[in-house]
C-alpha cells in the first residue's frame, strides 16, 4: 500500500516540484502511514527507483539514446543502462531513506503521545 | 534510544540531500542531475522535429514566421529589422545560450563565478587584458548608432525573451551539469564577444620575444633573421599595383629607436593555424560568366560550433550566412545581389610600452617630460564556493599595465607574450563601431555599398573580400591601422617617449584594396597584405605565403570555374613548403648510412606526392621531420626559457636550408663538433623515424597522416563526451585545407552569383548546442569529407520548399 501510493504520489509530484520531492513524499507518506523501519525503507526506495527507471528507460529509448551515451562517458560509465540504473539506484537510496526517516518519526511520536 | 535512531535518519537524509543537491568537485549534483523528471534526460530530444508550433512571446511589433530546414537553420520572416534581430536573438539563445554565455563570460574574466577558483588566474588576466574595458567603449560606439543601437538592443531582447521563457527543467544542459543558473543578457555581452574575436584574432604580440631576441643578439642578427618581408611573397594586392591615393605622411622614426637599432646593445615560429582562406574569381573565369566567391575561416574548433547559420528576412532585407552567437546580423554571407568573407589581416595593432613610475606607489608615470597621473580600474572576480577578490589595474594614457611586477605574472600560457612592467596599447581598447560594417554588408546591392561598410570597420582587421552580380569583384585589407613608423611596435617600445605612441590612423580610404584585377581573381590567405611599395606599414611579419601560393597557381590555371572545381580548392591538401625543399632534404640523405627501416620510410617520403591526404605516410614523415630539423636548427639559438624567445619565420628557414647552407645557424652551439645542414638532414630524419617507430609500431596504417594529426572536434568547455569522435582526415597547416589537430576550417562557403544566387556551405557542428540533439553534430561527417550542403535561400515564407521541416509562429 504504502509502496504503491509513494510510487503514484512522488511521480506526479516530480512533474511539478523539484527533484528532492522524492525524498519528502515518502517521509509525509512514511508519517502518516509507516510502520515498521525496514519495511518503509523498501517501499520508498523500490518505489523512486521504478518511478526513476522507467521515466529514464522511456526518455533512452524515445529520444534513440541521443545523450545517455554522451553523459556516460562524461561520468566515466560504461554504459548508458548502468548509468541509468545507477542512477535510479541513488534516487531510491534517497527516497528509502526518507521513507525510514519518516517511520521513525512518526514512532516516536506516538511513543510520547 | 528512539530520538537517536531519529536524529541519525534525519541527519543521514538531510547528508544525503545536501549531497544529491549540490555539485562535489566537477561531479554535478547528482539527484538533480540524474532525476529523469528535472536532471539530463530533460534535454534529450528525438530526431523528428515538430512540424508546427506557436509562441506567443511579448515585445514583437507583429507576427514573425521561422522555417526550419533539414539542417534546422532558421529562415526568419519578419516585417522589419526590429521583429527580424528580436527573433534572431531569439532563436539562437533556443539553439545556443549556454555557449553565448560562457564565451562572454570567458572573454570578460567571469569563469570563476562558475567552476571556483581554478579559474582565477585566466580571469585575472582577462580583467587587465582590459577586455570590460574594452567592450565598454565599443558599446558606446555602438549605441551613438542609432540603428546598430536599435538592432542590438532588439536582439538582446529577443535573448532575454528566451531565457524568461525558461525553467529547470529546460536550461540548456550545461548549465545542469556546471551547476548554475542563466542569468539576463546585456547589449555589453553583445561588444565582450566581438572583443573576443579581436583577441583571438588580433591580440597576440611578439614585442616581447623580439625585444629579448634583440637585447640578446643586437640588431644586426635582427634585421637578418626577423627579416621586414619575406623572400618569398605572393601579396594579398597583387605586386605592381598602383595606389590611387596620396598618402598623409607618417611619422619619423624616433632618433632612439634609430640608436637601438644601429648600436651594439618555449620558443617557436610564430603560431600558425589560426588562418583562413578567401578568393573571389570573375565571372571571365566561370562557366556561368558570373563570379564566384568562396571563403573558409579557420579557427579553433569546437562543440557547439564557433557559427551559426541563419536567414534573415524582411521587405527590405533577403541576407543568409553565418552569424556569431551573441551578434545580431550575418558575419560571412550573401544576399541577392552580393556574397562577402573574411580573413584574418596580421596587422600589427598591439604593443607594449615600458612604463616609469615616480615611486612605488605607481600614482604618476613619466611621459612627455613630465610626471602624469595613473588611473585605476577595481576589477572584483566573484569565485564560486570562495572569497571574492578585487584586483587593481593601472591605466596609463596608453592603456593597462598588465603585469606591474613578476610575481603577479603567472606562469600559464595565456601570459607568457606580455612583458612585465609594461603597458599595452591595444586596438581593441577604442570605441568602434564594427557591426555597423556587417548591418551595411548585410544590404549592400554593389561595389559601392561594400566600400562604404568597410569604412565602419575596426578590429580584428579582415581581409573583406567581395562579389557582386555586377560582376564586379574586390578584396580590401581593412580595419582601423595606427599611423606607424617603419617597425614601430615591432619591439617592446620606451613608454616616456610620446615619439613612441600611436600618432593617428591610415586614412580608411587608403587601406589597401583592388577591383576586379587583370589576373580574374582576387584572393587571401593571411599572407602579406601587399608588395613593399605600400606607403604605410601595418606589419614585419605576416602569415607564411604557402597557402597563398598554391590558391593563386591554381587559380590562375583554372577556366570554366564552377561551384565544385571551387569547393575541391578548399579541400586542396598540397604543400607548398613540401614542394620548395623537400627536394633538397631528400639529395642530403646518405641512405647507406640508414637501417632497414628508416630506408623504407625515406622510399616512401621520396615518392610522395606532396599532397598532405588522410592515407598518405609521406606527409606524416615529412612534417615531422621538417619540424624536427627546425628544431635542430634553432633550438640551440633561440629556444629554452629565459629570456623567452622565438624562431625565425618558416620563410627565413627555408631560405636558409636553400640558399645559406653554410650559415652559423646550422651549427649546434651545444656541442663542440661543428655541425653541417647534411649533418642535421640526416640526425632529424633518423629521430624523426626512430620515433614515430618507437610510437607507432613498424611503419603501417598507424603512420597515416589522418591518425598522426588526428583531428577531433572538442567540446567548448572540454566536457568528455561532448566532443566529436577521430574524424580521418587530410589537410595540413600549410595546405588551403588547413586542418590540423584541433583547428581549421571553420565555416566553407562557396556562393555562385547569378539571376539566382546559388550558395553551398558546412561547418563541422550543427546548430543545435545541445549535446542531446541529433542537430548537434550532424554536419560533421559532411564537413570531413569536404562536401558542402546546398544552402537554403527563400525568398518569401510562403515558398514551398521540401528542405523545410518545420515552422515556428512567435505572435506578439
Amino acid at each position: 500500500m504504502l509502496f504503491i501510493l509513494i510510487l503514484i504520489i512522488a511521480t506526479i509530484a516530480q512533474f511539478f516540484l523539484p527533484w528532492w520531492v522524492i525524498m519528502l513524499v515518502p517521509f509525509l507518506l512514511t508519517l502518516w502511514k509507516g510502520e515498521k523501519g525496514n519495511h518503509s525503507f523498501f517501499a520508498g526506495f523500490v518505489a523512486i527507483f521504478i518511478s526513476w527507471l522507467i521515466y529514464s528507460l522511456i526518455l533512452h529509448f524515445r529520444t534513440d539514446g541521443i545523450l545517455t551515451g554522451k553523459i556516460a562517458e562524461m561520468m566515466m560509465i560504461k554504459s548508458p543502462m548502468l548509468l541509468i540504473f545507477a542512477g535510479s539506484l541513488i534516487g531510491g537510496l534517497a527516497g528509502g531513506i526518507a521513507a525510514i526517516t519518516g517511520t521513525y518519526l512518526k514512532q516516536l511520536l506516538l511513543e510520547r503521545i | 534510544m528512539k530520538i537517536f535512531r531519529v536524529l541519525f535518519t534525519f541527519i543521514l537524509s538531510a547528508a544525503a540531500f545536501y549531497a544529491l543537491n549540490n555539485k562535489q568537485g566537477v561531479i554535478p549534483p547528482l539527484g538533480k542531475f540524474l532525476s529523469p523528471y528535472q536532471g539530463y534526460l530533460q534535454n534529450a530530444e528525438r530526431k523528428k522535429v515538430t512540424a508546427e508550433a506557436t509562441l506567443q512571446i511579448d515585445g514583437l511589433t507583429s507576427e514573425v514566421t521561422i522555417l526550419y530546414d533539414n539542417n534546422m537553420v532558421p529562415h526568419i520572416f519578419a516585417q522589419n529589422d526590429h521583429d527580424a534581430y528580436y527573433a534572431q536573438g531569439y532563436v539562437t539563445a533556443k539553439d545556443r545560450l549556454w555557449q553565448m554565455d560562457f564565451q562572454t563570460r570567458f572573454a570578460s574574466g567571469r569563469i570563476s563565478e562558475v567552476i571556483g577558483g581554478r579559474a582565477i588566474e585566466l580571469d585575472r588576466y582577462k580583467r587587465r587584458i582590459g577586455m570590460g574595458y574594452g567592450a565598454e567603449h565599443s558599446l558606446k560606439g555602438m549605441m551613438k548608432d542609432p540603428k546598430i543601437k536599435a538592432e542590438v538592443e532588439a536582439y538582446t531582447e529577443g535573448i532575454n525573451a528566451y531565457i524568461k521563457s525558461l525553467n529547470r527543467n529546460t536550461y540548456p544542459l550545461e548549465f545542469k551539469i556546471l551547476d548554475y543558473k542563466p542569468e539576463p543578457w546585456t547589449n555589453l555581452k553583445c561588444a565582450l564577444l566581438l572583443k573576443q574575436m579581436t583577441a583571438t584574432l588580433a591580440g597576440s604580440s611578439e614585442d616581447f620575444y623580439m625585444t629579448n631576441i634583440l637585447r640578446k643578439y643586437g640588431p644586426q642578427v635582427v634585421k637578418d633573421l626577423f627579416r621586414d618581408y619575406p623572400f618569398r611573397e605572393d601579396p594579398i594586392i597583387p605586386v605592381g599595383t598602383q595606389w590611387a591615393f596620396n598618402p598623409i605622411k607618417a611619422p619619423e622614426v624616433p632618433q632612439s629607436f634609430i640608436a637601438q637599432m644601429t648600436d651594439t646593445l618555449t620558443a617557436q615560429e610564430k603560431i600558425e593555424g589560426i588562418g583562413s582562406n578567401n578568393w573571389a574569381v570573375s565571372g571571365k573565369k566561370t562557366a556561368t560568366g558570373m563570379p564566384i566567391l568562396a571563403n573558409d575561416p579557420h579557427l579553433d574548433l569546437t562543440l557547439p560550433s564557433i557559427w551559426y547559420q541563419v536567414q534573415l528576412v524582411t521587405p527590405q532585407l533577403n541576407v543568409y550566412g553565418v552569424s556569431l552567437p551573441g551578434a545580431p546580423g550575418v558575419i560571412v554571407g550573401f544576399n541577392r545581389d552580393v556574397s562577402w568573407g573574411v580573413t584574418n589581416v596580421d596587422a600589427d595593432v598591439l604593443d607594449f610600452y615600458q612604463i616609469k613610475f615616480k615611486d612605488n606607489k605607481k600614482n604618476e608615470y613619466w611621459w612627455n617630460n613630465r610626471w602624469n597621473p595613473v588611473k585605476k580600474r577595481i576589477e572584483t572576480i566573484a569565485v564560486r564556493d570562495g572569497k571574492t577578490i578585487t584586483d587593481t589595474v593601472i591605466y596609463t594614457h596608453h592603456g593597462p599595465v598588465v603585469y606591474v611586477e613578476n610575481a603577479q605574472k603567472p606562469g600559464a600560457s595565456f601570459a607568457e607574450q606580455v612583458p612585465v612592467g609594461h603597458a599595452m596599447r591595444w586596438v581593441a581598447h577604442d570605441e568602434s563601431d564594427e557591426l555597423a560594417t556587417f548591418y551595411t554588408l548585410n544590404r549592400a546591392k554593389n561595389y559601392a555599398d561594400y566600400r562604404e561598410a568597410l569604412t565602419h570597420y575596426s578590429a580584428p582587421a579582415q581581409n573583406f573580400v567581395f562579389a557582386s552580380n555586377q560582376n564586379d569583384i574586390a578584396i580590401t585589407p581593412n580595419g582601423k591601422f595606427p599611423l606607424k613608423w617603419k617597425e614601430q611596435g615591432k619591439f617592446v617600445m620606451d613608454g616616456t617617449d610620446p615619439a613612441n605612441d600611436w600618432q593617428g590612423w591610415i586614412p580608411a580610404n587608403q587601406n589597401p584594396t583592388i577591383k576586379n584585377p587583370e589576373r580574374g581573381f582576387v584572393s587571401s590567405a593571411n599572407q602579406s597584405s601587399t608588395d613593399t611599395s605600400y606607403p604605410y606599414y601595418l606589419n614585419w611579419e605576416f602569415a607564411p605565403y604557402e597557402r597563398a601560393a598554391r590558391i593563386n597557381r591554381r587559380l590562375s590555371e583554372m577556366t570554366k570555374i564552377t561551384v565544385d572545381s571551387m569547393r575541391l580548392l578548399q579541400y586542396d591538401n598540397y604543400s607548398v613548403n613540401a614542394e620548395n625543399i623537400l627536394p633538397t632534404l631528400i639529395s642530403l640523405v646518405d641512405q647507406h648510412k640508414l637501417d632497414t627501416e628508416q630506408k623504407k620510410a625515406f622510399d616512401v617520403v621520396s615518392q610522395w606526392n606532396k599532397f598532405y591526404n588522410a592515407t598518405e605516410i609521406g606527409a606524416t614523415i615529412f612534417d615531422l621531420w621538417y619540424l624536427n630539423l627546425r628544431d635542430a636548427i634553432w633550438a640551440d639559438d633561440f629556444g629554452g626559457q629565459e629570456p623567452l624567445m622565438r624562431y625565425p619565420s618558416r620563410d627565413r628557414t627555408v631560405e636558409i636550408i636553400l640558399h645559406e647552407q653554410n650559415s652559423k645557424w646550422i651549427d649546434n652551439v651545444n656541442t663542440s663538433k661543428k655541425e653541417t645542414l647534411t649533418d642535421l638532414v640526416n640526425q632529424s630524419f633518423k629521430s624523426t623515424i626512430d620515433s614515430l617507430t618507437h610510437q607507432n609500431g613498424a611503419q603501417g596504417k598507424k603512420w597515416e597522416w589522418g591518425y598522426i594529426k588526428n583531428t577531433t572536434v572538442p567540446h567548448l568547455a572540454k566536457i568528455n563526451g561532448f566532443g566529436s569522435k577521430h574524424l580521418f582526415n587530410g589537410g595540413s597547416k600549410g595546405s588551403i585545407d588547413a586542418m590540423n589537430q584541433h583547428n581549421g576550417p571553420s565555416w566553407r562557403m562557396v556562393v555562385q552569383l547569378g539571376q539566382k544566387v546559388k550558395a553551398y556551405g558546412v561547418y563541422p557542428g550543427g546548430q543545435s548546442g545541445n549535446p542531446g540533439s541529433y542537430y548537434y553534430d550532424n554536419m560533421i561527417n559532411t564537413w570531413s569529407e569536404g562536401k558542402l550542403n546546398e544552402l537554403v535561400f527563400l525568398q518569401n515564407a510562403g515558398e514551398a520548399d521540401s528542405r523545410i521541416i518545420s515552422k515556428l509562429k512567435l505572435k506578439k
